[in-house]
C-alpha cells in the first residue's frame, strides 16, 4: 500500500481567451513516514500541488490517492500550515488552535484538554488568549502548527512555512518542527513541504522533489541520506545542495 | 453579453418600480385621515423616541437584509451576477423621489390605517440605510484573503461554524462603519420622512423630524431650536456610547497584523461607561450573552437546521417539491406583476402627454449644473482639508470628531432656515439650492479623502521625506496619485447623495410660502405635492433614473478601473 501516490497530475487554468498549464503530468509517491520537501522555481504550481493534495483544489488531469482512497475535498489525517499563517485575527491563540476540533464538534472542555498538548509541544504555553497580532512571526506560526497538530495528522502538508519568517527564527522553528516529525508521540508520520529553498531542503528532507519551470514536470527525484541532526557547513551538505542548483539551473 | 444583461435588468427594475407605481396609483384614492399634530415642548421627548424607533426598526431590518444579501451575493456566483447590478442600481437611485409612491403603496396595503403611514416612512429610512451596509458586507465577503478562506476549508468549517468564525467576523468592520454612516443618513431621510404630504391630503406622524418642520412653517424659532438640540444630543449620545466603542471594537476584526494593541481599545468615555461604571457591565454582559445564545441558536437553525431537514431522507423530496413550488410561484407572480406594470405604465402614459413633460431634458440639465457646482465647490475645500488632517495627527484628533457630528446633523432640518436666511440676503433661490445640495455632498468627498491620505503607505511618505519632496512636489507625485482611487470613489456617492439632495433643495416651503427654483426636483416635487400628476412623477423619475446609472456605467465606473488600475498601492 502507498501512502500517498500522485499519478499524471496536471493543472490548467482557462478562462475565455487563454489557457495556462501549470503543472504537467506530475507523478511521484511517498512513503509513510518520510519527510519531502518539493522545490522549484517561483510560478511553477508548487503551492497548487500542496492544495491538491491537502484537497484544497482539484487537478484538472490525472488523480491522488492518500492510503489508497481518491483524494476529492479534505481528507482526515491531513492539515495544512500555511506560509502566511492564515490566523483568524479575531480568535485566541486557544481558539484558533481548535477551531479543527470545534468542526469535528468536540465538546469546548475536551477541545482544550487536546489543544493544551499541542501548545505546549510547540512552546506557545502562556500565551493562549492572546489574539495573533500580538504575537510575533515566529509564534504566529507557532499556532499554525499546533493547530495543524490537534487535528493528529498523519501527513502534515507544509506551504513553505518559514519563508514569511526572519533567517534566526526561521532556523530555529526549522529544527522544532524537525524534533515534532521524530517524535514518536505524535501522530504525525509524512510530511509534505513545498519550499523554494534548497538549503532548507536539503537541511530537513528525505526525498527532494525537483521541479521545473512552468509547465513544471518533475526534473528530479533526489534522495537524501546525510545523517541527521544534519550541518549546513559539512562538504557532503553543501555538495547535496549544489547538486540540486545545477538541476534547476 | 454584459451590457444586453445590464439592460434587460434595468429594465425588469423599471418595470417592478413602475408596478409599484400602479399599486401606489390606486392607494392615491384612499383616504388618509389627518389629524392635527401637538407641537407643544412637552411632547419633544416623546417625539423623539418616536422618531428613534423608527430609525431602530429601519436599522435592524437594514442589518438582516444586508447579511443575507451580502451573504447570497458573495456566496452563491450564479445569485451574484443578478443580486450585484441590482444592488448597484438601488443605491443610484435618488430614494427621496420614490416616498410619495410608498406612501400610496403602504397606505393602500394597509386600507388608509395610519400603520400604513408608519410603515412607508420605516421603509424610506430602510432603503437610505440598506444599500451601502450591503455592498460593505458583500464587499468584505468578497476580500476575505485567501489563506484564511483555505485554512477554514482545512479545518473543516462548514455551515453555521463557518459563517460564525468566518463571514461573520470578516464583515464586522465594515458593517460597523457602514452602519455609522447609514445613520447619519437615515437622520437625513426622517425628517423628510414624517411628514407626508400629496396634493390636498397631509399627514404628519409623531416624531422629532414632522416637530421640527412644524415649528419651523410657523416660525416659532425657539421649538425649532429646542428641537435641533434634542436631535444632536441624541447624535452625540449614539457617538459616544454606541460608535466610538464599537469601532473601537471592531478593530479586533481587521485583517492587519501587528499595528494596533489591546490596550489601544481601552479609551475613551464610551469604554470608560460599557466596562468601569457601576452597572453598565453588567447590562453589557447580559446583552451579549443572551445576544450570543439568541444569535447562536437562530444562526444553528438557519445554517444547519434547514439543510439537515432538507437532507434528511423522510423530508427530503416534499422540502425539494415545496422549494421548486416557490420558485415557480415567485416567477409567475414576477411575470404577472410585470404584466400589470406595462398595463399601469401604458395607462399613465396613454393620456396625451402634459407639456411640461417635455421640460425635463432641460430640468436634468439645469440640476447637473447645480450638482457639478455643488461637487467643485466641495471638490475646493476638502481637498486640501483632508491633505491637511490625514497628514496631521493633532488636526485630525480635534477635527475628526467635529466633522463626524456636523455631518451627522441632517442638513434637511435646517433647510428651511438656511432657505429663509438666503433669499433675505441674496434675493434668489439659486445660491439656496446650490448650498442644500452641497450638504447632501461634501461630507462623502471629505471622509473617503480623510482615509485616502492616511492610507498612502508610511514608507512612501518616508521615501518622499528622504528624497526631499516637498510642498507642492509632495502633493503633485505622492499625495494626488495615492488620492486618486479614494477621490473617484468620493465622487460617487457625493453625486449619489447630491441627486437625492436635489429633491428637497429645490422645492422648499417654509412658514406657508414655497420656495423653489426651475429643475428636475422641483418638477418632481411641484408634480408630487401639488397636482398628483403621475405622468409626470414617473416621467422625470424615469428620467432621472437612466441619467445617473447612464453617468455611473459610462463615466465613474470607466474612470475608477483607470484608476484602480494605475496608481492603485499594491500592499
Amino acid at each position: 500500500m502507498k501512502f500517498l501516490e500522485v499519478k499524471h497530475v496536471s493543472k490548467t487554468y482557462t478562462d475565455e481567451s487563454r489557457s495556462l498549464t501549470v503543472l504537467k503530468d506530475i507523478s511521484f509517491a511517498a512513503e509513510e513516514g518520510e519527510f519531502i520537501c518539493v522545490i522549484g522555481p517561483s510560478g511553477s504550481g508548487k503551492s497548487t500541488l500542496l492544495r491538491m493534495i491537502t484537497g484544497l483544489d482539484r487537478p484538472t488531469g490525472g488523480e491522488i490517492y492518500f492510503k489508497n482512497r481518491k483524494v476529492e475535498g479534505v481528507a482526515d489525517k491531513v492539515a495544512m500550515v500555511f506560509q502566511s499563517f492564515a490566523l483568524f485575527p479575531w480568535l485566541t491563540v486557544l481558539d484558533n488552535v481548535t477551531i479543527g476540533l470545534e468542526a469535528k464538534g468536540i465538546k469546548r472542555k475536551d477541545r482544550i484538554a487536546i489543544a493544551e498538548k499541542y501548545i505546549d509541544k510547540v512552546g506557545l504555553d502562556g500565551f493562549e488568549e492572546a489574539f495573533p497580532r500580538e504575537l510575533s512571526g515566529g509564534m504566529k506560526q507557532r499556532v499554525g502548527l499546533a493547530r495543524a497538530l490537534t487535528m493528529e495528522p498523519e501527513l502534515l502538508c507544509m506551504d513553505e512555512p518559514f519563508s514569511a519568517l526572519d533567517a534566526f527564527t526561521a532556523q530555529n522553528l526549522r529544527e522544532e518542527v524537525l524534533d515534532l516529525w521524530l517524535d514518536e508521540n505524535l501522530p504525525v508520520k509524512t510530511v509534505l513541504m513545498v519550499t523554494h529553498g534548497i538549503e532548507e531542503a536539503v537541511f530537513m528532507a528525505d526525498r527532494i522533489i525537483v521541479l521545473s519551470k512552468r509547465p513544471a514536470k518533475v526534473v528530479a527525484d533526489v534522495k537524501v541520506d546525510l545523517p541527521r541532526p544534519r550541518n549546513m557547513k559539512d562538504r557532503a551538505f553543501s555538495e547535496t545542495a549544489d547538486r540540486i542548483y545545477s538541476l534547476i539551473f | 453579453m454584459g451590457k444586453i444583461k445590464n439592460v434587460v435588468l434595468t429594465m425588469g427594475l423599471a418595470a417592478l418600480a413602475i408596478a409599484f407605481a400602479y399599486f401606489a396609483y390606486k392607494g392615491q384614492q384612499m383616504n388618509i385621515q389627518g389629524r392635527p399634530m401637538s407641537t407643544d415642548i412637552i411632547f419633544l421627548p416623546y417625539y423623539a423616541a418616536r422618531s428613534f424607533l423608527r430609525m431602530m426598526a429601519a436599522y435592524i431590518f437594514s442589518l438582516i437584509f444586508s447579511i443575507a444579501y451580502g451573504y447570497k451575493a458573495a456566496t452563491d456566483s450564479k445569485a451574484e451576477r443578478i443580486l450585484i447590478p441590482v444592488l448597484d442600481i438601488l443605491q443610484s437611485v435618488p430614494i427621496l423621489g420614490f416616498f410619495p409612491a410608498a406612501v400610496f403603496f403602504f397606505v393602500s396595503l394597509f386600507n388608509g390605517h395610519t400603520i400604513g403611514v408608519e410603515l412607508a416612512s420605516v421603509f424610506l429610512i430602510f432603503t437610505s440605510q440598506a444599500w451601502n451596509m450591503a455592498f460593505g458586507y458583500y464587499e468584505s465577503l468578497t476580500t476575505i484573503p485567501k489563506d484564511i478562506y483555505e485554512a477554514s476549508e482545512a479545518f473543516k468549517l462548514t455551515g453555521w461554524l463557518r459563517f460564525k468564525h468566518l463571514f461573520l467576523p470578516s464583515g464586522i468592520s465594515k458593517l460597523v462603519y457602514n452602519s455609522i454612516l447609514s445613520w447619519a443618513g437615515g437622520w437625513y431621510f426622517l425628517i423628510a420622512a414624517e411628514i407626508i404630504a400629496i396634493g390636498p391630503i397631509e399627514y404628519s406622524l409623531p416624531g422629532l423630524g414632522s416637530f421640527l418642520i412644524k415649528t419651523m412653517e410657523k416660525g416659532e424659532i425657539f421649538k425649532t431650536a429646542s428641537g435641533l438640540i434634542m436631535l444632536l444630543a441624541i447624535i452625540a449620545l449614539m457617538n459616544i456610547f454606541l460608535w466610538q466603542p464599537l469601532t473601537l471594537w471592531a478593530d479586533i476584526y481587521k485583517y492587519e497584523y501587528g499595528g494596533a494593541k489591546q490596550e489601544d481599545h481601552k479609551k475613551g468615555l464610551g469604554y470608560w461607561i460599557w466596562w468601569q461604571a457601576p452597572l453598565f457591565p453588567l447590562i453589557r454582559q447580559w446583552i451579549s450573552e443572551k445576544g450570543f445564545y439568541l444569535i447562536e441558536a437562530v444562526g444553528r437553525f438557519v445554517f444547519d437546521g434547514i439543510e439537515k431537514a432538507l437532507s434528511s431522507s423522510r423530508f427530503a423530496r416534499i422540502f425539494k417539491a415545496c422549494r421548486s413550488i416557490i420558485s415557480w410561484a415567485f416567477r409567475i407572480l414576477f411575470l404577472y406583476i410585470l404584466g400589470r406594470s406595462v398595463a399601469a405604465l401604458i395607462a399613465i402614459f396613454a393620456v396625451p402627454l402634459d407639456p411640461m413633460v417635455f421640460e425635463i431634458p432641460r430640468a436634468l440639465l439645469y440640476s447637473f449644473v447645480r450638482l457639478a457646482a455643488a461637487y467643485v465647490i466641495s471638490l475646493l475645500w476638502t481637498l486640501p482639508a483632508a491633505l491637511w488632517i490625514g497628514h496631521d495627527e493633532r488636526a485630525e484628533a480635534f477635527f475628526m470628531p467635529v466633522f463626524q457630528i456636523l455631518a451627522s446633523v441632517p442638513a434637511t432640518a435646517l433647510f428651511p432656515v438656511m432657505v429663509y436666511a438666503l433669499i433675505k440676503h441674496t434675493g434668489g433661490m439659486e445660491l439656496a439650492a446650490v448650498l442644500l445640495v452641497l450638504t447632501g455632498m461634501q461630507w462623502y468627498l471629505l471622509f473617503n479623502l480623510i482615509s485616502g491620505v492616511k492610507s498612502i503607505p508610511q514608507d512612501l511618505k518616508e521615501a518622499a521625506r528622504i528624497l526631499n519632496l516637498n510642498g507642492f512636489l509632495y502633493w503633485r507625485r505622492v499625495a494626488l496619485p495615492a488620492l486618486m482611487p479614494s477621490l473617484i470613489t468620493g465622487s460617487i456617492t457625493a453625486w449619489g447623495g447630491g441627486w437625492n439632495a436635489l429633491i428637497v433643495a429645490e422645492y422648499v416651503s417654509y412658514a406657508g410660502r414655497i420656495y423653489k427654483t426651475f429643475g428636475i426636483g422641483s418638477l418632481l416635487d411641484g408634480a408630487t405635492y401639488g397636482a398628483g400628476n403621475f405622468q409626470l412623477i414617473w416621467s422625470s423619475l424615469i428620467a432621472m433614473m437612466i441619467t445617473i446609472v447612464g453617468v455611473n456605467r459610462f463615466f465613474w465606473r470607466k474612470l475608477y478601473s483607470i484608476a484602480a488600475y494605475r496608481f492603485k498601492i499594491e500592499s
